[in-house]
């Protein structure tokens, strides 16, 4: 029902008027779809989408006066998702700006942070200098290199290049599990604004399985939201597993963190499994498994197995430093 | 109200969608909504026009020039015009007697934008002391089993 309603909602075109079910309108307002939602019910905007709209433009005042700032203290930076995804919608409100992601060079961190503690909201800014969870095949350097000026008025916002900003918007949702469905939208937008030389080899370089889940995301914003890319995609195919598995984590929307274990007991282990039990998408990306010819059930459980152990580690190193800080005091 | 109403542009952030006019004020953090026609008669306060030259360029002679005038009272009161104003004979002509008189519908509409139920949802993640059942935490936070970020 969901891609139904949001399919072709992210352009500026009017779309077809649709029932719309309470239930449904109520988890696109937590899912950040509402306002792409609400134009099936009248071709006015929405209250959710003037208010957006307004966000959207000052968030672009705000970015443009910190990126002066930051020009001036000589310091490189690139904004992506939020503000420079909502600004390639078709009405500006269409999709809420979120917090700010900022990457800048590791030995800018500190003075970065100094010179945004000098505006309001600068508390709010997510300050990164590696983006190699998302980009393992990126270095800060190179996306830093192939970032790209936007004038606005009263100034410049750096973006992520269109390929790096790309792979990030579908690596970055493949690694939460692509439970949010404003995160598909945003790869329909990006690929209906790909600049006229825009390279796929460039996109998909790097580990060949990340570039098959980045072209299953591509597949399916075409089969679901009706996204036309500008420039053509490799030829590819829907892995067989994928839809329901992006179908089953909007259905379910955010899953948060389970309770901590205190101790296992037979009983309780079907219980704790469930709630453990690592989804297809995120599972595969986190392995580097092939999204084609492989059962999805295999590379669950090695993620599972995965997840297990690291957190073993570190409740063992916690432990371990908590024995070490007794033993000095 | 001055003779001559100007726009007010100082601290305001304006966004056209559609037919409409977003404005949000920066003095005090309102965020307002103007229809086709208050946006008509805000853009036609340039500063150079008379409130009668206004009522003549927006057309709709009796009624356009109620309409005007019942406008820049609210336009004013809504703190969108240049300089302090006396409003008080505009006021005196309340928004039922403009419906008798002018209809519904020809009515300008000047309404205030307020945060969606969800605002708190637009991020992608929480910070310190947020919850984290309908989103994640943000990098280097940790969903506690209260589900708030720490």
């Amino acid at each position: 029902m969901l891609p139904t309603l949001l399919r072709d909602s992210f352009r500026a075109a009017p779309v077809e008027r649709a029932p719309v079910p309470p239930a449904l309108l109520g988890s696109a307002e937590v899912s950040g779809v509402e306002a792409l939602v609400r134009r099936r019910l009248s071709d006015a905007p929405s209250e959710t989408e003037r208010f957006q709209a307004l966000e959207q433009l000052r968030r672009e005042r705000w970015l443009a006066s910190v990126f002066a700032a930051l020009g001036t203290h000589g310091i490189q930076a690139a904004t992506f998702k939020g503000w420079a995804l909502s600004r390639l919608y078709g009405r500006p409100g269409l999709r809420p700006v979120g917090d700010v992601d900022l990457l800048v060079r590791r030995e800018d961190l500190g003075h970065a942070r100094a010179v945004l503690a000098g505006f309001e909201g600068g508390a709010e800014v997510d300050l990164q200098a590696d983006l190699s969870r998302y980009l393992p095949d990126r270095s800060t350097e190179q996306l830093l290199a192939a970032a790209e000026r936007i004038d606005v008025p009263g100034g410049s916002i750096r973006i992520l290049g269109p390929s790096d900003h790309l792979r990030l918007v579908c690596l970055h949702q493949l690694h939460h599990g692509s439970w949010r469905p404003l995160w598909l939208c945003d790869v329909a937008v990006l690929l209906e604004a790909l600049p006229a030389d825009f390279a796929w080899e460039e996109c998909l370089r790097g580990s060949r399985h990340l570039g098959e889940g980045i072209l299953a995301l591509v597949l399916l914003a075409r089969r679901w939201l009706g996204a036309r890319p500008r420039v053509e995609p490799p030829a590819s195919e829907l892995p067989d597993w994928f839809e329901r598995a992006v179908q089953r984590a909007w259905d379910r929307g955010y899953r948060p963190s389970p309770e901590r274990l205190q101790g296992i007991s037979w009983a309780r282990l079907p219980g704790a499994l469930r709630a453990r039990w690592p989804d297809p998408l995120s599972s595969t990306l986190h392995l580097d498994a092939p999204f084609h010819g492989v059962p999805r059930l295999p590379i669950q459980v090695a993620e599972l197995v995965r997840r297990g152990s690291r957190h073993a580690f570190r409740r063992w190193r916690g432990r371990a430093t908590e024995v070490e800080r007794r033993g000095k005091s | 109200m001055p003779n001559r109403p100007k726009a007010r542009s100082d601290q305001l952030l304006v966004q056209r969608t559609g037919e409409e006019t977003l404005v949000y004020d920066e003095q005090t953090h309102r965020a307002l909504c103007l229809d086709a026609r208050a946006t008509r008669v805000w853009q036609l306060c340039d500063g150079t026009r008379s409130e009668q030259q206004i009522a003549v360029a927006y057309g709709e002679g009796d009624t356009g020039t109620a309409v005007v005038s019942w406008t820049l009272g609210e336009l004013e009161k809504s703190g969108l015009l240049e300089g302090e104003g006396t409003g008080a004979a505009r006021a005196a002509l309340s928004r039922r007697a403009m419906i008798r008189n002018v209809g519904l519908a020809a009515i300008p509409v000047i309404m205030a934008i307020t945060a969606p139920r969800a605002r708190a949802a637009v991020s992608t993640c929480s910070t310190v002391g947020q919850e984290c059942s309908t989103r994640p935490c943000c990098t280097g936070l940790t969903c506690n089993a209260s589900l708030i970020c720490q």
